[in-house]
């Protein structure tokens, strides 16, 4: 199986809003979309599950043209949706049903998802065990009746009810506290233990770098940036210092011509053109009989490379 | 299985129905109806038997006449003395004193159950007066009932034509042939010798006339139901996830199709609410007229010459014309739903809809008022109201079962709404998928086109 997109295009009007986008997932895998708000993620998105038609180029999964209606996909939208008035049960079955899983098979599946993902109170409120003492048998729960989390977790039950074997994720953590953002992350890590083709975007850098092995940077439509993040970051180098000592350093920061990013009470963030250039700035320290407390030479993350990469585009522009 | 656009179409269908049945909205409305269904037939009876309670004049026991310029008494006495209601009454002819003290004294004694009627002839034509009138006194504090008065007097009003035409010797038989209109008919022969006529008889106008009325009543409900369901999906962004396993088509067309089924569910459910109203109504009151009005109603409907071209045939092509007026008006209500952003603002998208609807309601109810006082119709003006999808479910159905468009046609009508439907469909999938993802103010028609143009660039 693999999943390649070629040279796809996408326009409304005159209005470009996916330019030339390629990549491959050869392997199963999380390959993560990123860019700012407007760059044309949750449009590709859309193109690739057949929802939006496109103006150029290809789509291929295991080397054919994707038909999103004969893939066994998965998809968890940016923008939540159930329907508020009926029943939770009735919405997963009918989200399953259009996935052609047998209705047996679903309530197996909705058993497993409700208890992993800890809504059982609200697909089985007749159950006895949800039953307070003394209470009358409750109506089925409806998703209007659920927080927005909880939805959000019957989101994800819905997009993973048919077993798919290509899921999208589009922006799956955002607005979930963290204990449910680990229950989250933890089926994350569940689909790709089972070997799953993934395609995750988020604007939380942190969550890519844990799972993504893959990424591109989209800008307005463009790709600014792509391929396997540690090849990437190698390819920056470790050109981020970090350096905290016992006392003032910025009399030496300033007699080196140091680049300082930020200064925190944690030390200071300083931005070098080569390992060996901190290797001096160190040297110059400890000749200095400065007491360092921390160092670190560090690749960039991928939040700082983000940022790099869209900042010089706008700047560009 | 290789998908199609259609795949998933019979799961919108079955979800939407089983949800749109279990709705609050619904289970009320289709109550709502099988109630008023319900109730119809002993509501009826109740109402006829009152009626007939009302025929009965009580508080008049005597009638007295004064003929001013004209000898009528004794035919007046002879009506009143045939019917039913005031053959008990006694009637006494006065002359001017009589009618002066009656005046006076004695119509306003309490006691008084008698009442004056002074029949005035004025022969001068320039009186605006001029005829016979009635005119009937009773005294307002006798014991006689107004209403009763009131009844007399109109049934005077009523007969005094053939008072007069009866006093004058004429007998009923010769008085009906005066009295009736005289009517011109224009009959057009074919081949055959057989009388063709584009007009329609006053029983078949009111058939018609309902007919159009239910079938609006029941495209704007189901109209109505796809749009708020389309806007629903869009608004709460459930969409997104039902269109990475269902095309727009099949989304439309199920929700459509589902619509289609509740309102006829309804129908169905108020037709057999109706049927039993009669049947309830003839076991309470079998010795009433109205009794047994449901089955009477229904041998006398079918007996009539009204529906003279209903066959099996015509009854299929009608059905499957009431089905693509559906289609028809489900594709526009769709994408009149999916031109707004929000529930709120369905109102204002819904006037694409609306304004079609009532041009097509509105080209057929012309053609059949037209067709109804004796005309040919509109020429070719006829064929464009048959054959449009927009006017045709409401017009076609009726006259395919009066006989006045023949099968053929009515095949022909079939096929070219659903060359029509059809692209209508075609242009609808090449903006729905833009519609569905568009969030802002509300779009205009031109709007529609150039979306249109964009989608056919794209695969």
């Amino acid at each position: 199986m693999s999943l390649e997109i070629k040279n796809l295009v996408k326009k409304y009007g005159d209005k470009v809003v996916v330019n030339n986008l390629s990549f491959k997932m050869e392997e199963p895998g999380v390959y993560a979309l990123l860019g700012t708000n407007g760059a044309g993620k949750t449009t590709t998105i859309r193109i690739i599950l057949g929802m939006l038609s496109y103006n150029e180029g290809e789509i291929l999964w295991d080397e054919k043209p994707i038909d999103p209606l004969n893939v066994n996909l998965g998809y968890l939208a940016e923008e939540r949706g159930l329907y508020p008035k009926y029943t939770l049960m009735d919405q997963l079955l009918y989200f399953a049903k259009l996935k052609k899983v047998p209705k047996n098979l679903a309530k197996e599946r909705i058993a497993y998802w409700a208890k992993r993902l800890e809504v059982e109170e609200y697909i089985y409120p007749d159950k006895k065990e949800n039953i307070k003492k003394g209470a009358k048998k409750p109506k089925p729960k409806t998703a209007d009746q659920l927080s927005k989390g909880n939805q959000q977790k019957i989101q994800m039950m819905c997009a993973l009810l048919s077993d798919p074997e290509f899921i999208v994720l589009d922006e799956p953590l955002s607005g979930l506290d963290p204990v449910n953002s680990d229950v989250f992350k933890s089926i994350i890590r569940e689909l790709i233990e089972n070997k799953k083709y993934v395609i995750m975007s988020s604007h939380q850098m942190a969550t890519i770098e844990e799972f993504c092995k893959d990424i591109a940077i989209l800008d307005r439509g463009n790709v600014v940036l792509q391929g396997d993040l540690n090849v990437i970051k190698k390819n920056y180098g470790r050109v981020n210092m970090m350096i905290k000592c016992e006392d003032d350093i910025e009399s030496y920061i300033d007699s080196c011509g140091m680049n300082v990013v930020n200064k925190t009470p944690d030390g200071y963030h300083i931005k070098v053109t080569s390992e060996d250039e901190a290797k001096k700035f160190l040297e110059t320290l400890v000749k200095g009989n400065v007491t360092i407390i921390k160092y670190e030479l560090r690749e960039p993350s991928l939040h700082e490379i983000f940022v790099e990469k869209v900042g010089e585009t706008h700047e560009e522009q | 299985m290789k998908s199609s656009s259609m795949t998933g179409f019979t799961e919108v269908f079955k979800f939407t129905y089983a949800q749109s049945i279990k709705s609050k909205a619904t289970k009320i409305t289709m109550i709502i109806f099988m109630v008023i269904a319900l109730a119809s037939f002993p509501v009826m009876s109740l109402i006829g038997n009152d009626s007939a309670d009302e025929s009965k004049v009580e508080s008049i026991s005597k009638v007295y006449i004064y003929e001013n310029g004209i000898k009528i008494s004794d035919t007046v006495t002879k009506f009143l003395s045939n019917n039913e209601s005031y053959k008990d009454i006694q009637i006494e002819v006065v002359n001017a004193e009589k009618m002066k003290n009656l005046k006076d004294n004695i119509l306003n004694s309490e006691e008084s159950k008698e009442i004056l009627i002074d029949i005035e002839c004025i022969l001068d034509v320039k009186d605006s007066e001029y005829g016979i009138n009635y005119n009937v006194f009773y005294g307002k504090n006798s014991a006689v009932d107004r209403d009763e008065v009131d009844k007399i007097s109109e049934y005077f009003s009523g007969m005094g034509e053939a008072i007069n035409l009866a006093n004058l010797g004429i007998n009923e038989e010769t008085a009906e042939f005066i009295s009736n209109y005289i009517e011109y008919k224009v009959f057009g022969l074919d081949a055959d010798g057989n009388i063709v006529t584009d007009a329609i008889s006053e029983a078949q106008y009111m058939v018609n006339y309902a007919i159009l009325m239910v079938c609006l009543l029941c495209i704007t409900f189901a109209g109505s139901k796809v749009a708020e369901q389309i806007v629903t999906e869009k608004a709460t962004k459930v969409i997104e996830y039902i269109m990475t396993s269902v095309k727009p088509m099949a989304i439309i067309t199920g929700k459509v199709i589902a619509s289609v089924a509740i309102v006829l569910t309804i129908l169905g459910g108020t037709l057999a609410a109706f049927i039993a109203s009669g049947f309830i109504n003839g076991i309470m009151n079998s010795s009433s007229e109205v009794g047994f009005m449901m089955p009477e109603l229904i041998t006398n409907f079918f007996n009539q010459d009204v529906v003279k071209g209903a066959n099996i045939y015509t009854v299929v092509i009608s059905l499957v014309i009431f089905l693509e007026g559906f289609l028809f008006y489900g594709f526009i209500a769709g994408v009149s739903g999916a031109m707004v952003s929000k529930i709120e603002e369905l109102a204002e998208g819904m006037k694409l809809y609306t304004f079609i609807m009532i041009i097509g309601a509105y080209l057929a109810l012309g053609l059949i008022m037209s067709s109804s006082m004796g005309s040919s119709g509109w020429g070719v003006g006829n064929y464009i109201v048959y054959f449009l999808p927009m006017s045709s479910p409401f017009i076609v159905p009726s006259y395919m079962l009066f006989g006045k468009i023949t099968p053929l046609m009515g095949l022909g009508i079939i096929v070219v709404n659903a060359i029509l439907i059809a692209l209508l469909a075609w242009f609808v999938s090449t903006i729905y998928e833009q519609l569905i993802y568009y969030n802002g103010n509300k779009l205009k028609i031109k709007d529609l086109f150039k979306l249109s143009k964009n989608g056919r660039r794209s695969k």
